[in-house]
């Protein structure tokens, strides 16, 4: 060991003695083994330890098991503590293996600082050190790729390192004397460390200065050595070298400093690459002041283009005077200077007088430069193009339109014009053509085709030759378009460009590697986009592209997309094709594409202007309906590299189609301006409409036909229900176009009169615009037919078109989505696999539905005076809005209210009145303003009580029930006045509203619309009753009801699945229920129920594992191992549990173990069940499982008083303790199947819906509606159900004191409630599990059997209790299945409906209600 | 005013394995790993039938975001560089043939292999940094490197007169000077 120690010594020894020579001995190799094995390992004293990879260690090191830094640190420091000589003879070796670490730790600095004085007079040494720590302080690293250590990542200089390192820096600046060479070094390291530090760059510029007046003091001293004369600053090339080159690297130069501003002393330096320093800085002053430039540089710079005219490019003759043009990077530096002089805007440089000579210049480094880099950097310089508009690495920004952008076009275009005016002017190119004569732009032009010609010569040349030809196309493309300066040409040029890209359109077809090609195709751009090739198609770039050409990288599709930016920007006219090429290009690697680039591409297009706007539009459907492009097929034999290859692109390629359907989704209304609640304003009539209406005014019956139709159209077909009204032309005059006067409609129907066609008048009077259907329909034809990734993306899309779209769009969407929801037919459910974003739509569009219903029937109530409506009901109403903007918000898009009101235009209305109401500005933005009631000046308050208004809704606190909102108070002291026979004027009027509702309700086809109306509510609660009326088979009289719930909740079911099904309804209808006092139903039970809340507790239990509910299934509750949670119901494979902060949701039960289990307690099953069901009812009162009811949290006032209603209506209904709930499951069961049995029927609903939709617009609307919108509040978290239980606990209030009724809600009662139950129970048709996280139409579809008929009989308020016949048992019967009631023979019965067989009975002897056969019951 | 720095440097071997590189920016870890990529791309499959037909000397070239990046094959090596604004690919080529050039002559005309510049690792890495100084170009003549990596300065104006100035021999003979200079510092201190 030793021996080879003493090796390594000695070579170590050879090493630093060997400075001066050239090349130095190997080192690194030699002297691997021998640190660890000579010097003792200390304890460590750092704390990273970098480690090198296996093929540095083998390979350099000759140790494949890894060097790790800290070793070398350590014999490093025991090297510099050692006294002995050998060991310090070790330094530079150990400094070596320092440079193989690509980081150090901040130790390493603190040990080498110390260093820079010990070892001063070893320069190698020494150099090392300067490198060390000039990688360690600049922002960059060098060596080899360490191995990744989480710990260095990002991972800046350590801060007291960087302090060390400078302060040896200024010390050694500071002592006299220093050698010029070393003060560079110094200068070098302190640039950069000054690059990352701006205290350190003031402090670096300081000594700049500070070395140049000490350079002038020197030699002005003169002294011992004054027989040659010292050089001062002004002729110190070295030190001229160090100042601007540190100025440079240091970043410190900006054009308008001292330094940069004194550049012209160094141009002429001895030293060429000190003046190509001076030259650089005088690039950034003269593009900030060229008239500065001109005043210091017209002299030198005519000297030089003499001296380059006569013999070209060489050493100056004459240091200081002229411009050092010897090195090659210098004359580059020169070639930018003057051009940015030359297109400077400053008058000092006109190329006829005072720029002359740097025009002349710059012509002869473009066509007579013996290097490449030099020549093609003046053509790019005489394109005006800015070398710094890409200086940093980055993803070029699209759409910018900055200031510099600007300046930048005007550069280019000023370039383009002088090009074009001086391109005929001769220049002498000795040796080419005739007498060496020849025109600028021919030599510029022949040089540039000779470098694409040479393709196989210098792909950097072909390159850079590309990108001039591109360059110069932008620069005609700036001119034609920029400013206020005409463009101009000339033949000549005009000549050349034709040539160039005439070359360029032939080589896109040529093989060329990938980075050649996208060059080629780059200029191909401007050059179309410039006027001159023609040939060029986006085809053809999918072909270019297509072919085997290298991988294409990010960075050249980004650079496309660019140019297709700028392109479609500045040609707006033909935005429609470059936007087309950018498709293409994405076409060529999909899958490297970065898609944002492509959305903000079209963002920026559409922020262009109109064009751009239907540029895009254009585009992106396209882009929908395109078939994948060639690189998505795998080439060559099925190599399976080129099929993973293909397979990657194949998924690129859907990446970028679903991209477009969500960026259509998510701009399609901001692109056809339209928005729901807009009212938009009838186009002024045109004069010879006009004219042609007077004429026609005589055909009074034409008139009289049209009216109808322009009269909705001329009023304005922007809100929801005019525009339906105005597609729909036949049934309905649903009264709401009452907005249009007389006046306006006699002129409307004279016009009409002259008008072909109602769809034209839309068109032209209502602002509408066929793209959005034709969005609408590429979104559907996608939804249908493409994989399932896209047709998720498609169906989103149409959610958020549906959502933000007033009428007929709206409806559009709906009928689209319901069909795609239920396609597949026969209880396949959800065959194209998009509930997920279909249901929530669905839902909230049912609500949405729902509540123009109400509003519908409010306008009628209240006038078209909308200040004259009673406060609460617009308070309530802009709760309602509020929260459907929220769902909307949570669920499927935005929908910021200054843009959009939900619930149409006559809610804004109204809205408008309501101190809390958002701010619909918008309403005056451009549209109807003389309709626009006044709301600006409370603007700010609506926003400030809006706010105020939403916080309380997501916080759910007790403030709004007690502080409350007029609402809640009135709710609750409704509710409780329906309890007592005071009624207040409140319920005066509600029970006004209810016979009249009940009344208005006839034309929508319920009978019994109890509904009375607490604002808004009960009008839900009325349209679900009443959505027979659009029963595929409508409701017969005495079935409606039965009717009603099946496509009712069968829609909801379709629509949003099992939660929404089995949610749905089920608040409204327990409030219902709830308030049926005298009504048994199932009621009673709930009431019973309503006590086994109280203590509905079944059992507690621990969280075993961690169980995150899915997003989409709000009924889920989230938990953490080791809570402690109450079990509130347990069925098969679930609990419904109540963790620690009282939140409430599904668990699966294997999560779960059970401490203890109370249920035995209670008295039966019967109670169990109905403990089960006030808990999940009172679960889905809540809205969500997130929220405690208990707690009075309440998102508004119709919840929290709902919920203390029915804790009343619980407690003091005890002894009705009807077992009502399981024995509904099998109608809940059945009424899907009856909605899902094909998508046709869904959307034909739907369609009927609609087409009803101006007469009994409600109906329509809350057909589906009911039941989703209970759902949905489940999905909300926060309970909307208010909204419709609100009314009908009114409603029930009211009919537990009046007499029983007949008929009244409670359809929607027990349909609600039979929706309950399927959500976690087992059903008596043996569907097997309870909770189903998917749509349970497929399993409801099964249960087909069970039925609505159940429905039918359960009349809400009074129910089974007192009707139906009384029979007796004749056959015992022991019920198996949950729901199933044991019957033995001679007990007493009330049949409650029978269907399939079973009866749904209730035994008088204990009210206990459940299925029996019918075979079991006798005849009455 | 920054009008484009070369941000990246790199020599690896024709299997890809780094022998030297240098970022002239703070990149990411995931930048680096992003560009080293982007090189590989760049020089196109490893594989040596591939590497085979690379060209000696011949640029080859490529892009990452807005950077050119340029690769010129020498020897066993690949020598890359990443460069925006002004150093196009005609920029990015000359410096680095420059560096090409100095080892050639720095190692007497020797094809280029990784041993041979990890036996000579401290020229490697000083010619790198002399030829592009954090991300500008910088010396591009052998001499001129060789000068500036024995700490002295690169360029020597002729002096007036050939007789001895003591300044310009104080310039011509630089170990002198040198240890002239770090005897005074060490003085200071001691």
């Amino acid at each position: 060991m030793s021996s080879s120690k003493d090796k390594a010594k000695g070579r170590l020894a050879r090493l630093v003695s060997s400075a001066g020579r050239s090349p130095p001995p190997p080192a690194a190799a030699p002297t691997a083994a021998t640190p660890a094995q000579v010097l003792k390992p200390a304890a460590a004293p750092f704390g990273r330890d970098p480690r090198l990879s296996r093929y540095i260690s083998t390979r350099a090191f000759n140790r494949p098991e890894g060097v790790g830094v800290q070793e070398v640190l350590r014999a490093l420091a025991e090297a510099v503590r050692s006294k002995d000589k050998n060991a310090r003879q070790q330094l530079m070796g150990l400094l070596l293996r320092l440079f193989f670490y690509e980081e150090l730790p901040p130790e390493a600095i603190q040990l080498l600082v110390p260093l820079f004085q010990a070892q001063g007079k070893d320069v190698r040494t020494l150099r090392s050190l300067y490198y060390l720590a000039s990688t360690y302080v600049c922002s960059g690293s060098g060596g080899t790729p360490t191995l990744y250590d989480p710990s260095l990542v990002g991972k800046r200089p350590d801060e007291k390192a960087l302090q060390a390192v400078l302060a040896e820096a200024w010390r050694l600046l500071d002592s006299s004397g220093l050698d010029p060479a070393v003060a560079r070094s110094t200068f070098f390291l302190a640039a950069a460390a000054a690059r990352s530090n701006s205290a350190a760059r003031k402090q670096l510029a300081a000594q700049v200065q500070r070395a140049i007046a000490a350079a002038d003091e020197q030699a002005a001293a003169g002294g011992p050595l004054a027989k040659t004369q010292r050089r001062s600053a002004a002729n110190d090339w070295d030190l001229q070298h160090t100042a601007f080159a540190t100025s440079r690297l240091a970043g410190t130069a900006n054009g308008a400093d001292e330094i940069s501003r004194s550049f012209a002393v160094g141009v002429g330096s001895g030293d060429p690459v000190g003046a190509r320093h001076a030259l650089a800085l005088g690039f950034d002053v003269a593009l900030r002041d060229a008239s500065f430039v001109v005043r210091e540089m017209h002299q030198a710079v005519s000297d030089a283009a003499q001296q380059y005219d006569a013999g070209g490019p060489g050493p100056l003759r004459t240091p200081g005077q002229g411009v050092n043009l010897e090195d090659s990077f210098a004359r580059m530096h020169l070639a930018r200077l003057c051009a940015a002089v030359v297109h400077s805007d400053q008058s000092a440089t006109d190329v006829s007088r005072d720029g002359a000579p740097f025009w002349a210049m710059l012509c002869l480094l473009a066509t007579r430069d013996p290097v490449d880099l030099v020549r093609f950097a003046a053509i790019d310089a005489m394109t005006g193009v800015l070398p710094s508009a890409s200086a940093s690495l980055g993803a070029s920004k699209l759409g910018s339109s900055t200031r510099e952008d600007t300046v930048a076009r005007q550069r280019r275009g000023r370039a383009w014009r002088l090009l074009a005016a001086q391109g005929g002017q001769q220049v002498t190119v000795p040796g080419a053509g005739d007498k060496g004569a020849m025109k600028l732009v021919d030599v510029v032009g022949r040089l540039l085709l000779l470098a694409l010609r040479k393709a196989g010569g210098s792909a950097a040349r072909f390159c850079v030759a590309a990108g001039a030809v591109a360059s110069l196309a932008e620069s005609c493309m700036a001119s034609q378009t920029a400013g206020t300066s005409r463009h101009g040409s000339s033949v000549d040029v005009d000549r050349v460009m034709a040539v160039l890209a005439g070359e360029l359109g032939g080589l896109v077809e040529a093989s060329l590697p990938a980075a050649q090609r996208c060059a080629v195709i780059e200029a191909l751009l401007y050059l179309q986009a410039a006027g001159y090739a023609t040939s060029f198609t986006p085809t053809k770039l999918v072909q270019a592209g297509g072919g085997e050409s290298g991988t294409w990288t990010g960075g050249m599709q980004d650079a496309l997309l660019t140019a297709v930016l700028k392109c479609a920007k500045a040609k707006p006219k033909e935005a429609a094709t470059f936007l087309g090429y950018a498709t293409a290009v994405v076409g060529i690697a999909p899958s490297g594409i970065d898609l944002a680039k492509v959305t903000e591409l079209w963002d920026a297009a559409v922020a262009a202007g109109r064009e751009g706007r239907a540029a895009v539009l254009a585009v992106v459907m396209d882009a929908l309906g395109s078939p994948p492009p060639p690189s998505t097929q795998a080439r060559g034999a099925g190599r399976v590299s080129e099929v993973t290859r293909a397979a990657q692109e194949e998924d690129g390629w859907n990446a970028f189609v679903s991209t477009a359907a969500w960026w259509l989704g998510e701009n399609a209304n901001a692109l056809c301006d339209e928005f729901c609640g807009r009212k938009l304003t009838p186009t002024a009539i045109p004069a010879s409409i006009q004219a042609a209406a007077a004429a026609a005014a005589a055909s009074a019956a034409a008139a009289a036909a049209a009216a109808a139709g322009t009269q909705r159209a001329a009023a304005g077909s922007g809100s929801d229900e005019e525009g339906l009204a105005a597609a729909l032309p036949a049934a309905d005059e649903s009264g709401d176009d009452a907005e249009s006067g007389d006046g306006d409609g006699d002129a409307a129907a004279a016009a009409a009169a002259a008008a072909t066609s109602a769809a034209e008048l839309l068109q032209q009077f209502g602002g509408r615009s066929p793209t959005l259907s034709r969005i609408m329909l590429a979104l559907q034809s996608l939804m249908l037919t493409a994989v399932w990734q896209l047709r998720l993306a498609a169906a989103q899309a149409l959610s958020k078109i549906a959502v933000r779209s007033g009428e007929p769009y709206r409806l559009q969407c709906y009928s689209i989505l319901a069909a795609a929801c239920t396609a597949g037919g026969g209880g396949g459910g959800d065959a194209l696999g998009l509930q997920s974003a279909t249901r929530p739509t669905l839902s909230l569009l049912d609500k949405v539905y729902a509540a123009q219903v109400v509003l519908d029937q409010l306008w009628r109530e209240h006038g078209e005076e909308v200040e004259a409506w009673p406060k609460e009901v617009v308070a309530s109403l802009a709760k309602r809005n509020a929260e459907l903007a929220q769902q909307a918000g949570r669920y499927v898009c935005s929908v910021p209210a200054d843009r959009y009101s939900l619930l149409g235009y006559r809610a804004t209305q109204v809205l408008a009145t309501d101190e809390g109401a958002a701010d619909y500005s918008f309403l005056k933005g451009g549209t109807e303003p003389e309709q626009v009631l006044q709301v600006g000046d409370r603007v700010g308050e609506q926003l400030a009580a809006n706010k105020n208004r939403e916080v309380d809704a997501i916080l759910g606190s007790h403030a709004s029930d007690e502080g409350g909102s007029l609402s809640t108070k009135l709710a609750s002291a409704s509710a409780f006045s329906g309890t007592s026979p005071t009624l207040d004027d409140r319920s005066k009027e509600i029970d006004r509203l209810l016979t009249g509702g009940a009344a208005t309700a006839e034309p929508w086809g319920f009978a019994s619309t109890g509904s009375g109306f607490n604002a808004f509510a009960e009008q839900t609660a009325s349209a679900a009753d009443t959505s027979s009326a659009f029963l595929p088979v409508p409701p017969t009289a005495d079935s409606s009801a039965a009717a009603t719930p099946r496509v009712g909740s069968g829609a909801a079911r379709g629509g949003s699945g099992d939660w929404g099904s089995s949610g749905s309804g089920m608040p409204r209808a327990a409030s219902p229920s709830g308030s049926s006092v005298g009504g048994a139903g199932w009621f009673g039970e709930q009431g019973g129920g309503g006590d086994a809340a109280g203590t509905r507790a079944i059992g507690v239990g621990t969280v075993l594992h961690t169980f995150v509910g899915d997003y989409n299934q709000p009924e889920e509750l989230s938990v953490f191992d080791g809570d402690k949670v109450e079990i509130l119901e347990d069925t098969d494979g679930w609990m419904l549990v109540r963790d620690p902060s009282g939140r409430e949701g599904l668990v699966p039960t294997s999560y779960l173990q059970v401490d203890v289990l109370y249920q035995q307690k209670l008295q039966s099953a019967a109670e169990a069940e109905a403990a089960a069901a006030a808990a999940a009812y009172q679960r889905k009162a809540a809205g969500t499982p997130t929220r405690a009811h208990r707690r009075g949290a309440s998102v508004d006032w119709g919840q929290q008083n709902k919920e203390d209603l029915l804790d009343n209506i619980f407690s003091s209904y005890p002894a009705n303790s009807m077992p009502s709930m399981p024995e509904e499951q099998p109608a809940s069961f059945a009424q899907s199947p009856s909605f899902l049995g094909g998508g046709a029927s869904s959307s034909s609903t739907a369609e009927a819906s609609g087409a009803e939709y101006g007469g009994g617009p409600g109906t329509g609307g809350s057909l589906t509606p009911v039941p989703r919108q209970d759902s949905f509040t489940g999905v909300s978290g926060r309970t909307d159900s208010m909204w419709a239980s609100q009314p009908l606990r009114q409603e029930s209030l009211q009919r537990s004191s009046d007499a029983p009724f007949a008929e009244g809600p409670g359809g929607g009662a027990t349909r609600s409630a039979t929706a309950l139950s399927p959500s976690h129970r087992r059903s008596p048709s043996g569907a097997s599990s309870s909770h189903r996280r998917t749509l349970s139409g497929a399993s409801s579809g099964g249960l087909a059997g069970g039925g609505d008929p159940y429905d039918q009989g359960s009349m809400p308020g009074t129910p089974s209790r007192v009707e139906g016949p009384e029979r007796g048992i004749v056959a015992g019967f022991v019920g198996e299945l949950e729901g199933e009631l044991s019957v033995e023979p001679g007990e007493r019965v009330k049949v409650h409906s029978e269907v399939d067989g079973w009866a749904r009975v209730i035994r008088l002897s204990d009210h206990r209600s459940g299925l029996v056969p019918t075979w079991a019951v006798g005849g009455e | 005013m920054s009008s484009g720095r070369v941000n990246a440097l790199a020599i690896t071997t024709r299997q890809g394995h780094v022998v030297y590189e240098r970022f002239y920016d703070h990149f990411s870890e995931g930048e680096k790993a992003e560009i080293r990529v982007a090189f590989d791309q760049v020089a196109g499959p490893s594989s040596a039938a591939a590497a085979a037909v690379v060209v000696e000397d011949a640029e080859i070239v490529g892009r990452y975001r807005n950077g050119r990046i340029v690769c010129i094959p020498s020897g066993d090596l690949l020598f890359f560089a990443l460069g925006t604004g002004e150093y196009t690919e005609l920029a990015l080529s000359a410096v680095l043939a420059a560096i090409i050039a100095a080892y050639k002559e720095v190692f007497r005309g020797a094809s280029l292999t990784d041993a041979l510049l990890f036996s000579n690792y401290a020229v490697v890495v000083l010619v790198v940094d002399e030829v592009c100084r954090e991300g500008l170009v910088g010396l591009t003549d052998r001499l001129s490197i060789q000068k500036a990596i024995a700490m002295r300065l690169p360029y020597e104006p002729p002096a007036p007169e050939k007789s001895k100035s003591s300044f310009s021999r104080m310039l011509s003979s630089k170990s002198q000077s040198v240890q002239q200079q770090a005897q005074q510092p060490q003085q200071a201190s001691g």
